[in-house]
């Protein structure tokens, strides 16, 4: 086991002073050095900072507008509840004339009940209100007189 | 100590009814003598006689005989061979309204109702918005009469009413319009005041006849126009008294008719929607409607009840699909 790792460290370093590693040695090492302007440093936080301005401006303007916008909305949408502007009740309900036809028949109704005392009223002097399913089995008094 | 307490509670009662006559005679202290003479008489009036009716009002107009017989609390009314209302028979007293339909053989029960325009006539005493005045009237069924005037403050005739010194029974009413136009009336063309009335009249024999209850004349009438089952509870005071289907300016419709007491209410269910502001506008000052919509059908709730008991009365209205009968 401790033969096997010795062999494979051996075969590494052999690889590392290879011609080829020693050449991308050689190339790497002649890079030049960059180093940090500090002018580059400076502007740049110059820019963070006016960007972060920007951003908090922003913020607080959202903070305003969004909540006035929805109370807005909100309003606007309370006052159609509440008025229900005329063209909308208009579209619903149509004037066909239905209103004016229940109140004259109310109307009558209570004429009949005042004058008809104990007779008939107004229901039943509609010939609707009348029962309409005969009862064929019965005798009427024209079926008596005619035996 | 029972007995004293029974004694007490006697004591109380009769002076409770006491003051109650007192009141009713207080309030007839200052009409007219003819109209008190009426008033008073109508709960022992005896007659047999027979009315016309009529009325007109815009298009609707109308005109029907009536055998008319009553006896204290009892009438019956038939109608002559030639009406269309022929072989129907009403008996009613204090309790009950019995009205028989020979073409379905059936007599529908109903509460009662001529207290109702009783009740009318003697509002007309007490009423500030009215004037009362006499003077003397035609001969009616061959009897004289003195007729009360009921105007309003500008003197506008509202009523006229002939009534029969002696007994004071009503022979004749007409109601005029606003402009002074009959728009109604019923006079009697024959009456006689002391006639012999079988106890008999009252009482309606039909073996095989079905006695029905409005309920099930609504639950017919619903049914066979396709409306949903709508009914005031008796639970709100208010007795259907009968359903009617008509069209309204050619929406379907029916009109429920309800009695409590001496108030009536009339309940709409259409088939269409409706306007509660346009109907609030021709209802006038006296008149209160309270309108809704469920499961495609308006109901509309209308009488001299304020706006506030029709919308509990609109909460009370059950819906159901109880089949014919039950």
């Amino acid at each position: 086991m401790v033969n096997k790792k010795s062999q494979n460290s051996g075969m590494n370093d052999e690889m590392l002073d290879s011609v080829g590693q020693q050449a991308v040695r050689k190339i790497v090492q002649a890079l030049p050095e960059d180093s940090l302007s500090m002018a580059w440093r400076s502007s740049l936080n110059e820019r963070l900072v006016v960007a972060v301005a920007q951003k908090q401006k922003k913020k607080r303007m959202a903070w305003i507008v969004r909540p006035a916008l929805g109370l807005s909305l909100a309003t606007v949408f309370a006052l159609i509840v509440m008025f229900q502007p005329s063209w909308r009740r208009s579209m619903a309900t149509p004037d066909r004339g239905i209103e004016s036809a229940i109140m004259s028949d109310h109307h009558n109704s209570v004429l009949l009940n005042d004058v008809g005392n104990a007779g008939l009223n107004a229901n039943e002097v509609t010939s609707e209100a009348n029962p309409e399913d005969p009862d064929d089995d019965m005798w009427s008094d024209a079926d008596a007189q005619s035996l | 100590m029972r007995s004293e307490a029974c004694l007490i509670l006697a004591f109380v009662a009769v002076t409770a009814s006491a003051q109650y006559e007192r009141r009713q005679y207080d309030k007839l202290a200052t009409v007219p003598p003819i109209l008190r003479r009426a008033i008073r008489a109508q709960p022992t009036l005896r007659y047999t006689g027979t009315t016309t009716t009529e009325y007109a009002q815009g298009a609707n107009s109308g005109r029907h005989q009536e055998y008319v017989i009553k006896d204290g609390p009892w009438y019956r009314i038939d109608f002559p061979n030639d009406s269309q209302f022929a072989g129907q028979v009403i008996v009613e007293n204090n309790e009950v309204r019995l009205h028989y339909h020979p073409i379905a053989n059936e007599i529908v029960q109903e509460p009662p109702r001529h207290g109702e325009a009783w009740q009318k006539v003697a509002n007309l005493a007490n009423n500030p918005k009215f004037v009362l005045s006499t003077a003397s009237g035609d001969f009616i069924a061959g009897f004289r009469t003195e007729q009360l005037v009921v105007s309003d403050t500008s003197g506008n005739v509202l009523q006229r009413l002939f009534i029969e010194p002696g007994s004071g029974v009503i022979l004749k009413r007409q109601l005029f319009d606003l402009v002074g136009m009959e728009k109604g009336s019923f006079e009697f063309s024959k009456i006689d005041l002391s006639p012999r009335i079988d106890p008999q009249a009252f009482v309606l024999k039909r073996k095989n006849a079905k006695v029905i209850i409005p309920r099930v004349q609504l639950e017919r009438i619903s049914k066979r126009r396709g409306f949903q089952l709508r009914f005031l509870p008796p639970a709100s005071g208010f007795l259907l008294e009968g359903t009617v289907a008509k069209n309204f300016a050619g929406i379907e419709g029916l009109v429920e008719t309800y009695l409590g007491g001496k108030v009536r209410l009339w309940i709409y269910v259409l088939k269409a929607p409706v306007d509660p502001d346009r109907l609030r506008k021709n209802a006038g000052k006296n008149l209160h409607v309270y309108s809704y919509e469920s499961n495609g059908e308006t109901i509309v709730l209308m009488g001299n009840v304020d706006e506030r008991t029709l919308t509990r009365f609109g909460s009370m209205i059950g819906t159901g699909t109880s089949p014919l009968g039950h």
